[in-house]
């Protein structure tokens, strides 16, 4: 196999800033309002999602050439919920109490936008190491925008984080409740944009820079070629001499 | 056979293949984190009690009480006379599990086991448990809101999983059958 470099690193960053499954293709919206409320809840099912997404893109990659165009969608569910499961399954073995609380989201992975999606327009098309690394970046992405939302969740509504309580922020009642979570959620993903636009146009503005600077220097030898070349010409200097 | 028949065939063919792989997998690792309820039941018993002596299991079926809605899941007695029960009841927001313990008649701790909806907030971090603790069970029976103070709509499966328990108690065990 040919490792390529670049498509590496595209599928690398892509999931975390251009496809954030959460801030910019706004996918999983139940999940990231309903277990945003605490910190750890947020990273817990985010890296539920995680796995269920690489193992997922990693199995309907290696399918993809054995499944039929007609039952793509049935068989990458049935390869979605055996992970899900085997999530489920592993949690309600060494973490009951997170399990408890959290179940009827786990259970909801299997039909969440952001695995089908992927499952669709990457996994299915491309090869098993990229569509692993799709799903890690992914996975990673919606990670970090449910923590995000979880931190500032957490904190307003119970002046803590990741359940350590911060002396002199006391808690602002019904800021655990799931229209807070929409605001706070609008708020993240405007500044979350914002922020992405303003890198992308310093960069192009970079990248403009650099490229009228090497024009420049590339225009200058040859302004300065044309400029000594009638003094340099064999002829100039006889006609001068006349 | 046509090619419609064909593609079908294959179709189907595949699905099952990929569920079959899929089930086999299931089952491996079901095999090394199967929880038995059981045996987890008689560890909640035996770490939440405090008692000193050996659980004995006496019921391990979903027993329904008569004139509750709450279902006593298992109950067992200890060597050294405490009684573990789980119980559970539903009320419109889920379902409530409660690990209740008895000795000498009178509930001295309730443990909440699961519940399917979010208000564990609500009985774990009032007192709501702590109002039945040192009370007599056939003052609980049957358990109404004057003898439940900070009864809502929340804690209304908790109540009725420990009615329940307060019913089974005072009909079968606390004549001295046991």
């Amino acid at each position: 196999m040919k490792f390529d470099k670049k498509k590496f690193g595209d599928t690398l960053i892509g999931g975390l800033i251009k496809n954030n499954p959460t801030f910019v293709l706004v996918l999983g919206t139940c999940p990231t309002i309903a277990m945003t409320t605490t910190l750890f809840q947020a990273f817990a099912m985010g890296m539920a999602t995680t796995f269920v997404l690489i193992f997922s893109n990693l199995f309907i990659s290696l399918l993809r050439k054995a499944i039929p165009d007609k039952v793509r969608i049935p068989c990458y569910i049935v390869i979605i919920s055996t992970f899900v499961i085997i999530v489920q399954m592993v949690m309600q073995k060494f973490m009951p109490d997170l399990y408890s609380t959290m179940r009827a989201f786990i259970a909801l992975i299997v039909v969440n936008c952001i695995i089908l999606a992927r499952a669709e327009s990457y996994a299915s098309c491309n090869k098993p190491f990229y569509s692993m690394v799709d799903g890690l970046s992914v996975g990673i992405g919606f990670t970090a925008a449910l923590c995000l939302i979880g931190i500032v969740r957490e904190f307003l509504s119970s002046g803590s984080f990741a359940g350590f309580a911060i002396p002199g922020f006391p808690a602002m009642s019904g800021a655990g409740a799931s229209a807070f979570g929409f605001i706070v959620f609008g708020c993240l993903m405007a500044l979350f944009n914002f922020l992405v636009e303003k890198v992308k146009k310093r960069s192009a503005g970079k990248r403009a820079e650099k490229e009228r600077k090497a024009d420049s220097a590339e225009a200058a030898p040859e302004e300065g070629k044309e400029n000594a070349a009638p003094e340099a010409l064999p002829g100039n200097g006889k006609e001068a001499k006349s | 056979m046509s090619a419609k028949v064909k593609s079908m065939i294959q179709g189907v063919a595949v699905l099952a293949c990929i569920a079959l792989v899929c089930g086999l997998l299931l089952g491996a690792v079901n095999h090394f984190t199967y929880v038995d309820p059981f045996q987890s039941t008689l560890d909640g018993f035996k770490e939440d009690s405090g008692a000193a002596g050996e659980f004995e299991m006496l019921i391990s079926e979903d027993t329904p009480v008569d004139g509750s809605s709450g279902i006593i899941k298992y109950y067992a007695l200890s060597t050294d006379g405490v009684h573990a029960f789980l119980a559970s009841a539903t009320s419109q927001y889920g379902e409530v599990q409660l690990y209740v313990y008895i000795r000498d008649g009178q509930i001295y701790k309730i443990v909440l086991g699961s519940c399917t909806d979010d208000f564990s907030s609500d009985l774990t971090k009032g007192s709501f448990f702590e109002q039945f603790y040192g009370t007599d069970l056939s003052a609980l029976d049957p358990l109404t809101a004057d003898n439940v103070s900070n009864a809502t709509y929340s804690s209304t499966a908790a109540k009725n999983a420990i009615d329940a328990v307060a019913k089974y108690y005072n009909e079968n065990l606390a004549g001295g059958e046991r």
